[in-house]
């Protein structure tokens, strides 16, 4: 939320409010102006959180010994990194 | 595009509606940020789709934990409902780049209207305790290990609800349904989830409500990597909605606990209708508003 916020207002305080597209691969281009970069990367980690929610729903189960439930959500982020992967290589 | 401040804010309000509409019935706010994004700012309905995608993580993120935090949320529910969708939301994703936007707009306002009257017809079939002086809201709220059943204090109707779960098939085919309509349409899917869970599984509305808001996030990044590879996602579109839905899902989530379940299903089934029609017009091609 944060570099979101302070990407909108490198961009508005620029002028530079042109809506381009950014692709992932993208966020580490040189060439890419500062507030793109800034509300990319926000966007970035805002979209790894639900990710690091069932990691972390993985380990209060394997706390709790429900072999079942751990076995599901090892099922999800399975799922979850092959979906980072076929974006990798689109 | 040029982007004004005006049109910024814009955004953002246009997301903070969403997001309080989207807490209180269990939904992402996608079904609302799509068509406002197409039909309201004219922007390409995939660029919207992303934009959405991440409005529905902002969502889930934001009013998410607040849930777990009341004991609404059915975590082993939702993890296991989240296996087929994850699965349906990556298959969305990659069979979106070759589907016509008419055809989207089309499928999505068919879906809507189909959900409006699901969610109509639903009840809440639950069993009632009586809370006594010793139990407390933390208490009640707690789900057996290994099992999907729970239970939950409700302000509104000052009850402690038990249910059980059942038909958990019916609802993994219906994930798996919301996680290719979400890769689709740049929902969470919750517009599909919370009946599936409230009908057909027999979950208490307001905690298939609150499980959906938690795992639409997951839904929707099972499918938004693959639009952000693709450069769909244009930053200083979707942050302003983000940011606005936040806002919005922060302060729908604490007036969800006041409203009663009825009431949310009427503004649930409005929501669609009204915005159902305007994808009709745009599918055909019909100018609405800008």
């Amino acid at each position: 939320m944060i570099l979101m916020m302070m990407g909108l207002v490198v961009n508005m305080s620029t002028g530079y409010n042109e809506a381009v597209p950014v692709a992932m691969f993208e966020l580490f281009d040189e060439s890419l102006m500062l507030g793109d970069r800034l509300l990319g990367f926000g966007v970035l980690i805002l979209s790894l959180t639900p990710a690091i929610r069932v990691i972390t729903l993985t380990i209060l189960w394997t706390r709790e010994k429900d072999w079942k439930f751990v076995g599901i959500s090892i099922v999800v982020i399975t799922a979850l990194i092959i979906s980072v992967a076929l974006g990798g290589h689109a | 595009m040029i982007l004004s401040i005006p049109l910024i804010i814009a955004l953002a309000v246009a997301g903070a509606l969403a997001g309080l509409l989207g807490a209180l019935v269990g939904i992402g706010g996608g079904l609302i940020v799509v068509p406002v994004l197409v039909l309201g700012f004219g922007v390409d309905i995939k660029i919207a789709i992303a934009s959405s995608l991440i409005a529905v993580v902002a969502s889930s993120t934001a009013s998410g934990s607040v849930y777990i935090g009341k004991g609404l949320t059915n975590l082993r529910l939702g993890m296991l409902l989240e296996v087929a969708t994850t699965i349906g939301g990556i298959t969305g994703g990659l069979i979106a780049v070759y589907i016509s936007p008419t055809v989207i707009s089309a499928l999505f306002a068919i879906l809507m209207m189909v959900t409006c009257v699901l969610i109509l017809k639903t009840k809440d079939p639950v069993k009632r305790t009586t809370m006594t002086e010793f139990q407390s809201a933390s208490e009640l709220a707690k789900e057996d290990v290994g099992k999907l059943s729970g239970s939950y204090y409700d302000p509104y109707l000052k009850e402690n609800i038990h249910y059980d779960v059942k038909n958990v098939p019916l609802g993994s085919f219906l994930s798996f349904f919301a996680g290719v309509l979400s890769g689709l349409l740049g929902v969470g899917g919750g517009f599909i989830k919370v009946p599936a869970m409230a009908l057909g599984m027999k979950v208490p509305m307001k905690v298939a409500a609150a499980t959906s808001n938690l795992m639409i996030g997951v839904t929707a990044i099972s499918s938004l990597f693959v639009y952000f590879a693709r450069g769909y996602v244009q930053p200083i579109i979707a942050a302003p909605v983000a940011l606005g839905v936040v806002g919005g899902a922060l302060y729908g989530t604490s007036l969800a606990q006041k409203v009663s379940p009825k009431l949310l299903r009427k503004i649930f089934a409005a929501i669609l209708v009204i915005v159902a029609v305007q994808m009709v017009f745009k599918a055909l091609g019909v100018s609405v508003g800008r």
